[in-house]
Parts: structure tokens; sequence; C-alpha cells
């Protein structure tokens, strides 16, 4: 008797091992040959991408490399013009200033009214675009010292209207004394008017002062230097500020303005030493007769040209 | 010796496995790591690719705004600088030192005499003009360039006169048509700076400030000269004198014997000159 250790079914399948094979070496195979494939397809696939990117970057690398050319012309464009653009600038901007004062002074004298009799008038900048506009001049009453304001401060950009100066010296009722029982209004510059008709005559003797031609303010003067009238009697020399908003005045500098003009050329020294000789002026550039001035010239005194 | 399936079966798939795990991290994914980035920069091509028209527009933009300042530029050249000739009003700079710190001096008179005409404008009295400043006595002919003309400071040749206070008297359109037509002058660029305005209409008194500038003409600077200090007087007595000073101690002042120094051999190109765009 044989002793047999496999297990039951073991034993049992013993009996049909071809059996077995037949469905392993296949699914072997399977299972080899899908990782294979799956190798060659991977790298096929990913080699292909690679490919199509860089196809992709072919198509648009000229383009691309146009693009950053053209932006470089761009560039040098504006760096070469950068001097004329500064010159150019300050031109305009020296010859628009000329205007801006007196542009400015009409279209605050529109809102002046004619009881404010004008002596003085300024402007000077108020930061970045306003201008703060000083008026000096003289007025007559309390009254107009209000109106003053509403009128001014119609002024188109006018942000604030400021005043001082005014002499106030308003008629006032007093209160009853012994010699008054009446309360006769009278100013604060004055005295109190008395009852008594003899005493309030002589109080009005005792404040006219001038018997003759006062001359206040420069009025009546024949002196062909005066220029200006102040104020009269009466009258109080007042001033006021209006800040207006979007006027700037504002003055270019050129000396400034063409001492930053150094840094938008190359390097330059003076030209040096050398022998003198004569030489000629040639026209510069698309100048057609003279040299282009705001140009860097080129060391003169030779003859080779 | 006998083999099951199941042996057989794992013995497949460990190639399989093998050939997968060698396919995709030894293939796969690097290649698809290297294709990302690879389209990332595609994309950054094509991204700056689209941008080609507007690029050309801004080309074309850029040409036309400082063909626009050229104009501009023109037609300041055409009247507001000054003649390129001593006899004309200007100056030529492309003369000797020794000769341009003559002429620079006459060249002052023909600047007061355009500032003073001007000054006139628009009927006023002038109670206080303008004085044009000449220049500087110290300036030799060595530093004539320098001091008068700002040039090299300035890379270009130009006189800058900050005037100081105007006084101008007449009625109010008298001094307005006088401030504004600073704007008229010719060959010079001339701003005139806050206006105040003072006294009982009609008669008004103006004041302001004018500076002035004038870019010269000149495609040419003549090259400086060797001039040293100025000699000390011989003494009394026609003796033998002093020897002349000169400014450290240095070499003798430069003459027609001195030794000239070297050339300059390349122009300064000037970028944004018109000669150059």
């Amino acid at each position: 008797m044989k002793l047999n250790l496999l297990p039951a079914r073991s034993a049992k399948a013993g009996g049909g091992e071809g059996s077995g094979l037949v469905w392993a070496v296949p699914l072997a195979i399977i299972l080899a040959a899908g990782g294979i494939g799956w190798m060659f397809y991977a790298t096929n696939f990913s080699e292909g991408e690679i490919a199509r990117q860089k196809e992709r970057i072919d198509k648009a690398k000229p383009y691309y490399e146009e693009a950053v050319a053209v932006s470089k012309r761009v560039d040098e464009t504006i760096a070469k013009a950068q001097g004329l653009v500064l010159n150019a600038n300050l031109a305009d901007a020296m010859l628009a200033h000329n205007t801006k004062y007196t542009e400015l002074y009409d279209e605050v004298r529109k809102y002046i009214p004619p009881y404010f009799r004008v002596t003085s008038m300024t402007a000077s900048p108020n930061g970045n675009a306003a201008t703060t506009v000083n008026i000096t001049g003289v007025i007559d009453t309390f009254q107009q010292y209000a109106d003053l304001m509403s009128a001014l401060v119609r002024i188109p950009g006018a942000v604030s209207v400021s005043r001082a100066g005014f002499q106030d010296d308003p008629m006032r009722v007093p209160n009853l004394v012994e010699t008054d029982q009446t309360g006769r209004p009278f100013k604060g510059s004055q005295g109190r008017r008395p009852d008594d008709a003899l005493e309030r005559m002589d109080l009005m003797i005792a404040e006219a002062g001038n018997t003759d031609f006062d001359g206040a303010g420069n009025f009546g003067s024949m002196d062909s230097t005066v220029t200006q009238r102040d104020a009269m009697p009466d009258s109080s020399v007042i001033t006021v500020a209006i800040v207006i908003q979007g006027k700037d005045v504002t003055t270019p500098n050129p000396r400034a303005t063409l001492a930053t003009a150094a840094a938008l050329w190359p390097p330059v020294t003076a030209p040096v030493t050398t022998t003198p000789a004569g030489g000629t002026t040639p026209p510069a550039g698309n100048q057609p007769a003279n040299a282009q001035p705001g140009g860097r010239p080129r060391p003169g005194g030779d003859n080779d040209e | 010796m006998k083999i099951g399936p199941w042996p057989i079966v794992s013995f497949g798939f460990m190639i399989g496995a093998a050939a997968f795990a060698y396919g995709y991290w030894h293939k796969y994914q690097p290649n698809m790591e290297y294709a990302a980035s690879v389209e990332a920069s595609a994309n950054t091509f094509e991204k700056e690719a689209k941008t080609l028209p507007r690029t050309y527009e801004n080309l074309n933009e850029a040409i036309r705004l400082v063909k626009e300042r050229e104009a501009t530029w023109q037609k300041v050249v055409a009247t507001k600088t000054p003649p390129a000739s001593l006899g004309a009003g200007g100056i030529d700079l492309n003369v000797s030192a020794y000769q341009l710190a003559v002429d620079s001096r006459v060249y002052r008179n023909n600047i007061q005499r355009a500032v003073n005409a001007q000054v006139k404008v628009g009927g006023v009295t002038v109670m206080t003009g303008p004085t044009v400043p000449g220049p500087d006595p110290e300036d030799g002919a060595g530093t004539i360039l320098a001091g008068y003309y700002n040039f090299p400071a300035i890379p270009f040749p130009v006189v800058i006169f900050d005037l100081g206070t105007i006084t101008v008297r007449g009625t109010y359109e008298q001094i307005k048509r006088n401030v504004e037509a600073w704007s008229d002058m010719p060959n010079y660029l001339a701003v005139a700076d806050g206006l105040q305005l003072s006294g009982t209409s009609p008669n008004l008194t103006g004041t302001y400030s004018v500076s002035m500038v004038g870019y010269l003409k000149g495609d040419k600077i003549y090259p400086g000269v060797p001039e040293g200090g100025a000699p000390v007087s011989p003494g009394p007595g026609g003796g033998a004198g002093t020897a002349p000073t000169r400014p450290g101690g240095g070499q003798a002042p430069g003459g027609p014997g001195a030794r000239p120094g070297p050339p300059m051999n390349r122009a300064p190109q000037g970028g944004g000159d018109n000669r150059d765009n």
C-alpha cells in the first residue's frame, strides 16, 4: 500500500493536470502581454504628448520672437524720444503757462461785485490742482462784507472763501443814563448823544476834526506815482482768500527740468582740448537748414567732414 | 517536477507587472511631467504670440506719438530758438573758446535787447525791467561752455535765465497783453509766473517773474582750449618779475606752443534728437 500524502482535493485534481494549464497559461500570457502592451502604449503616448507640445512651441515661437522684437522696438522708440519729449513738453508747458494767471483773473473778475473796489489781486498754487486767489479791496458796509462772500463763492470751483479786515463800527442803541434819557443811536467810535441840544452840538463839533480836505486813502492826490486809492473814511480795506479747485498755476521750472535731461542721454564729457582748426557746421539730422537744438552736439573744430 | 497553474499565472502576472511598472514609472510619468512643463512653455509662447497684433499697434502708436512730439518740437525750433550766428542776434558755438568768450558778451547784449523789446509789449510802462546775466567774469575760455551754456551738465547747449521780478504799469488789458505776450517772444522760450496786480484801475501795477530758455542751434561744439590761470603781472622796472601762476601748480598755461590733448574721436550719440529718429 502506498502512502498518499496529497490532500484529497489535490489528489482528485491531480487527475486533471492538463485542464489547469489550459486556463493558467493563457491567463499568464494575457497578464504579461497586458503589462508589456501598457508599457509600449504609455511610452508612445507620453512621447507623443511631448512631441505635440513641442510642435505647439515650434509653431508659436516665430510669432513670439517677433512680438518680443517689436516690443523691444517700442521700448527703443520711446527711449530714443525721451529727450525730445522732455524738451517738447517743457516748451508746451512754458508757453501754456503765460496765460494761466490772466485767465484765472479774468474768471475771478466776473464774480467781483461792483461795490468791492479791488486794490490788489494775487494767486498762488495750493497743492496739485488748486489755487488760492487773494484779493484785497475796499468795501463800505457790513452788509457788503456778507454779500461779497455770497458773490465769490459762486466762482466755479471755489471750495472755500475766507475774509478778514473789516473795521466794524456799527450804529448801536445805548442804554439810558442820566444825561441821555432818549437812547439815541451812535457808533462805537463816537460818543453818547446827550439829550441837551447844545451839548449834542458841541459833541458833533468836536468830532469834526478836519476842517479841510482829508485826502484819506490817497484820494485827491495829484502825485503821479500814487496809483492806488485805499479806503475812504468809513470804508474798510479787507482781504479775501478764495481756494479754487481745478485751477493749477504751478509754473514749469526750466532749470530743474533740463537738469534731469542728463539722465536721458548717454554720459558725455566736454569736448577735449585739441589743435584748433576751422570747422564747418553741417545741418543736423532732418533739419532743413540749421542744426537741431535740443540734441546732443558733436565736437567741432575738425575739417574731416 | 510539475508546475501548477497558479505559479504560471503568477509568473505571467509578474512579467506584466514589471512591464507595467517600467512603462509607468520609467516612461509614462516622467514623460508626462516633462510634457506638462513643455505645455506650460507652449502656453506662454502662444500667449505672447497672440499679443503680436497688439504689439504692432503699440509700435505704431509709439511712432505716432513720437512724430507728434517731433512736430511740436519742430514748431518750437522754427520760432523759439536763437539764430546760429552772432550777426543775426544768436550765437555760433563752433568757434574757439577764446572767441566764444568774446562772442558771449555780444550775445548777452543781443539777448538783453530782445528782452527789452519784449517787456514793453502791450503798451505798458516798464517800472523795473529784467537784466540778462552775462557770462561770469570768472568764466574764462576754458569754462565758459559749462558756465554760460550749461554744457555738458545738460546734454545740449542751452542758456537758462531766471530774470527775476518785473514790474510794469498800465491798464488791466495792457498788463494782461504784456504777460501773455511772453509766449510770443521770438527766438526764446519764456515763462511768466506769479502775476500780482495792485493799484486802482485804470492805473494798475503788475508784478511777475520771468524765466527764459534758449536752445542753441549748433551741431558741433569746438573743443575746449588749454587755458590756464591768469598770470601775475611782472614787477615794476621791467625786471624778471614772477613766474606765471597756474591753478594747482600744474603745467604752464596753454598757448600756441602748448601740446594739445587728444581729439575727441567719437561724436556723442544724441538719443532723443531728431537725427537718430
